[in-house]
């Protein structure tokens, strides 16, 4: 992956997957390529909600942290 | 009789004089006074309120001076019936007596009661509540910005739902006073503040209960005139459920409790597990069914007299389906099993660190009377007890001698 996929982005993913094989316009080899795709979706969106744990910062943290981004 | 030459007063010796009798009159020096405001008006650079009060009867000039009207809360206007607190005396210059006032309370209504009115119609009629200018909530917040107390119960029952709802987000506290005499100062900096760092994609605004004086600073003007600027959108949570402030109306969402608003805030982790194996399955079927459907045209082809002899073609479609399908039952398992996988080797893990299990191979732990672990010989002289742990229980030793290689 290139970027880190975030859970909104891989569950709007999954969602459009499901649509297009439930739509079965796209070829049998597509179709299983996309099945394989909204599985590895799956996992890793159960994984993002099952490991999560909330991080709790100050703004004067937050503010620090992404000055750090962006010199990085 | 008493010739004596009449004295002769100027206009300052006379007001003066008159001054000063009502002045020494008790009766005048604290006064509490009811009329209804007319000729209203504030001196634009000193902030003194010059107006009159009048009845069915008379009018009587007053002043009130701007280091007393600038702890009015709400805005003396004329036709106002109000009750005020002062003292009587004379205006030299122009030898106006007049009423002083230090403290004035609009009838019927309280004063908060009031000016909490009139900044709403103020504001509504300026279009700062207007529904078009409310922002939509992000569905997924990355960021949630909550500006709070740090010391408040209000903190500690969005922090709970946050993380029980959605542990996903990340939480970037702007402390702030909630209550008390410049707080919706602390209360403005820190949304701005989150907005030029742009860090959060919402904001709760709120504290928990309190009465209409505690909740007083989430209605000043300045404050909702912050929150309609704010280019993230804002949840107000401020008191209770009955309790509405003029910060709640020129917010995005008015959340009756700081609970609320962190449960409108955030989707439910739980739901979110449900919808998401619901679109599984979705796929799941859909794929099943596409397979199930390839079988049946392959079926069909193969009953055509006409192609029966390419037994060639067929084969290789019959296998290229057989071998789909099995690519299929693989990927269904294959969810489960990495989750399986990951437990089963945490647990040999666990498993591996475990004492427990090194002594079952064999091994013991050996420690002295108080309880340290023995890892050198050092620490013992013959005469000392040890004390040998085994997998299923423990012997109590004495040393005889030391050897060293």
């Amino acid at each position: 992956m290139k970027k880190k996929l975030t859970y909104e982005e891989a569950i709007e993913n999954l969602e459009n997957i499901v649509k297009e094989l439930e739509d079965g316009n796209v070829p049998l080899d597509k179709a299983l390529e996309l099945f394989e795709e909204g599985a590895r979706l799956t996992s890793f969106c159960s994984k993002a909600l099952e490991t999560a744990e909330q991080k709790i910062l100050s703004v004067t943290e937050a503010e620090a942290k992404k000055e750090g981004d962006c010199d990085a | 009789m008493n010739y004596a030459e009449p004295l002769i007063l100027s206009v300052s010796q006379l007001n003066r004089y008159v001054k000063a009798k009502l002045d020494e009159d008790e009766n005048l020096y604290n006064i509490f006074l009811t009329g209804e405001i007319s000729n209203f008006t504030r001196h634009f650079k000193t902030g003194h309120l010059y107006f009159t009060l009048k009845d069915e009867g008379g009018a009587v000039k007053a002043v009130m001076f701007a280091s007393n009207a600038y702890k009015l809360k709400f805005e003396p206007q004329n036709g106002l019936h109000v009750l005020v607190r002062g003292r009587v005396s004379l205006y030299e210059a122009t030898g106006q007596y007049q009423v002083y006032v230090d403290d004035m309370q609009p009838e019927g209504l309280g004063a908060l009661h009031l000016a909490f009115e009139q900044t709403k119609e103020k504001l509504q009629k300026q279009g700062i509540f207007d529904t078009s200018h409310k922002k939509p909530l992000p569905q997924f917040p990355k960021r949630i910005g909550v500006i709070t107390s740090e010391v408040g119960a209000a903190l500690q029952d969005i922090l709970n739902i946050l993380g029980r709802r959605y542990p996903l987000a990340e939480i970037v506290l702007a402390p702030s006073r909630v209550q008390g005499d410049g707080a919706h100062l602390e209360l403005i900096a820190a949304i701005e503040r989150l907005n030029r760092s742009n860090l959060v994609d919402v904001i709760i605004l709120g504290r928990g209960g309190g009465s209409m004086e505690d909740l007083w600073e989430f209605n000043h003007e300045a404050l909702a005139m912050a929150v309609y600027n704010s280019e993230i959108p804002i949840v107000s949570a401020v008191g209770h459920e009955t309790d509405f402030t003029i910060c709640d109306f020129a917010a995005d969402l008015r959340a009756p409790t700081p609970s609320a608003a962190a449960e409108l805030v955030v989707p439910d982790q739980f739901e979110l597990k449900t919808a998401l194996s619901g679109q599984f399955y979705r796929a799941q079927r859909a794929i099943a069914e596409r397979l199930r459907a390839e079988q049946n045209r392959f079926t069909q082809l193969k009953k055509h007299s006409a192609l029966e002899n390419k037994f060639l073609f067929f084969d290789s479609k019959k296998m290229h389906v057989a071998m789909l399908s099995e690519k299929l039952s693989a990927l269904q398992e294959q969810v489960f099993v990495q989750e399986k996988m990951r437990l089963s080797k945490a647990a040999a893990k666990l498993d591996a660190l475990s004492p427990l299990s090194v002594l079952g191979r064999g091994y013991a732990i050996a420690k002295t009377d108080a309880n340290a672990v023995l890892k050198s010989v050092k620490q013992l002289k013959a005469g000392d007890k040890v004390q040998v742990q085994l997998a299923d229980g423990t012997a109590d030793c004495v040393v005889e001698e030391i050897q060293k290689p």
